[in-house]
């Protein structure tokens, strides 16, 4: 399921600033992504969004990050971008950055990954879905029980969704 | 010999009344002075606290040159405030160009998209575009306002409501957000880091880094990282003052930036901030 998240449908205003400003606009949000199912994506559409802060988007949209769906930030400007990376490097968050074009998410792109995360994310994305034992097959070097922890970790970080299939898990990543 | 800022030297007056007739104003003061926001916060503030208006405290104020000075900035406001009297501020009440705002308390329904709080930025930010300020500027000013009267509402723990300002008035704009309450020592103290800390120009020069708060927490404390910004290459100046400790931040470009810090002979109760610069 894709959840479109319009911000400017929900804000008056293209300046995003204040804690407490983006504590009142997580309820308006909760309500949407208590209603998605497990998994879902979530776009944060930030068209027309000229200004956000580091404060406002953690306050808005950090608890985000603690839920079962996956957070993908898009159409942002150079701007916007920039500061929500001070705010996702300062809370230890990751994230995927993309474009929204009609509903399709192209230009997908993970931040604040270290090269081993971004090797694992790059493996997955290629491969459509896979699971611990597939990446096994085809990098022996490393066993399958750390393959498994590699894509967990991706999931916790909420830039992979999985699902079962057998005994195994199955992971893609968002967005795709 | 130490040079206050005019607010200060008004405040060091009504302390002591008795060195009213020895107050001079130099030109320096008359054009470095707080906008009429300024004022109008402090006298706003103080009417709630002591139910007098502050300019009737000491015979003779109100006609000194730096009060009449004030007085001719703050006619917006008299317009929107005739007698400060049992009005309530709640609502913003702007002209256009010029605002003054009781802030809401954490969680009320004015911080949400629809509230006041939102009617009150965007009335700054269209003052601002109405005078030329570019958009990029315009946003960051605007974002500035936010967080400052994000953070005094969050932090102040002050007995009355926080006052947000702003002017756009010849070639000029400011903001400014003041608040009565303990100030950035007793805050900053809560975190266990700086629990021993003593001093109100360390704690002032604490807060005002980026990364510090009171929470302690990752993320937090980046609330003044926007009027940074906003500083940067636009010749703003910034002015802090803090229970006894004041700062002054000016700048010209991103590395050419000054920033000083001093004590003051006085204790003033609660947090100011007040930012304000030429229009290009």
């Amino acid at each position: 399921m894709v959840m479109m998240i319009p911000l400017r449908e929900l804000v008056p205003t293209g300046v995003l600033a204040g804690r407490l400003p983006g504590n009142a606009l997580r309820p308006l949000l909760e309500d949407q992504v208590v209603a998605a199912e497990n998994g879902a994506i979530a776009i944060l559409d930030f068209t027309r969004v000229d200004l956000v802060t580091a404060s406002y988007f953690l306050a808005a949209f950090e608890w985000l990050w603690e839920r079962e769906v996956c957070p993908v930030i898009a159409n942002t400007t150079p701007e916007v971008r920039e500061e929500i990376e001070l705010a996702l490097k300062a809370a230890n968050l990751k994230a995927l950055f993309g474009t929204n074009q009609d509903g399709h998410l192209v230009e997908v792109q993970p931040f604040n990954l270290d090269s081993t995360e971004t090797a694992t994310y790059e493996k997955i994305r290629s491969l459509g879905t896979a699971t611990a034992n597939d990446l096994y097959t085809l990098d022996r070097q490393i066993q399958p029980s750390a393959w498994s922890n590699r894509l967990a970790l991706l999931y916790r970080y909420r830039l992979l969704r999985r699902q079962s299939m057998g005994r195994q898990l199955a992971y893609s990543v968002c967005g795709s | 010999m130490m040079r206050l800022h005019p607010l200060d030297r008004l405040e060091a007056v009504l302390r002591h009344p008795d060195q009213l007739r020895a107050w001079t104003v130099d030109q320096s003061d008359i054009e470095d002075l707080p906008t009429a926001g300024e004022f109008m916060s402090l006298r706003w503030i103080w009417w709630q606290r002591h139910r007098t208006d502050l300019l009737n405290e000491i015979p003779g104020l109100g006609s000194l040159p730096i009060i009449r000075r004030f007085q001719e900035l703050a006619r917006d406001f008299e317009v929107l405030m005739p007698s400060t009297q049992g009005r309530s501020l709640s609502k913003p009440r702007t002209l256009g160009h010029s605002g003054v705002y009781e802030l809401p308390p954490p969680g009320s329904a004015q911080w949400e998209p629809g509230g006041s709080f939102v009617s009150f930025q965007e009335t700054f930010r269209a003052a601002l575009r109405g005078e030329g300020v570019d958009q990029h500027y315009s946003d960051a000013l605007t974002g500035a306002v936010a967080e400052m009267a994000s953070n005094a509402v969050e932090h102040a723990d002050s007995p009355v409501p926080p006052i947000a300002s702003f002017e756009v008035a010849n070639r000029a704009w400011s903001f400014g957000v003041t608040d009565v309450g303990r100030g950035a020592l007793a805050s900053i103290q809560e975190n266990p880091l700086y629990a021993d800390l003593e001093g109100e120009v360390e704690a002032l020069e604490l807060i005002l880094q980026e990364g510090v708060s009171r929470t302690g927490k990752p993320g937090r404390g980046k609330g003044f990282t926007e009027v940074f910004k906003a500083l940067v290459d636009r010749r703003a100046i910034l002015r802090f003052r803090s229970g006894g400790a004041t700062s002054l931040w000016e700048g010209e470009s991103p590395t050419a930036q000054t920033i000083h810090f001093q004590g003051l002979p006085f204790r003033r109760q609660g947090f100011h901030v007040r930012v304000g610069g030429p229009i290009p």
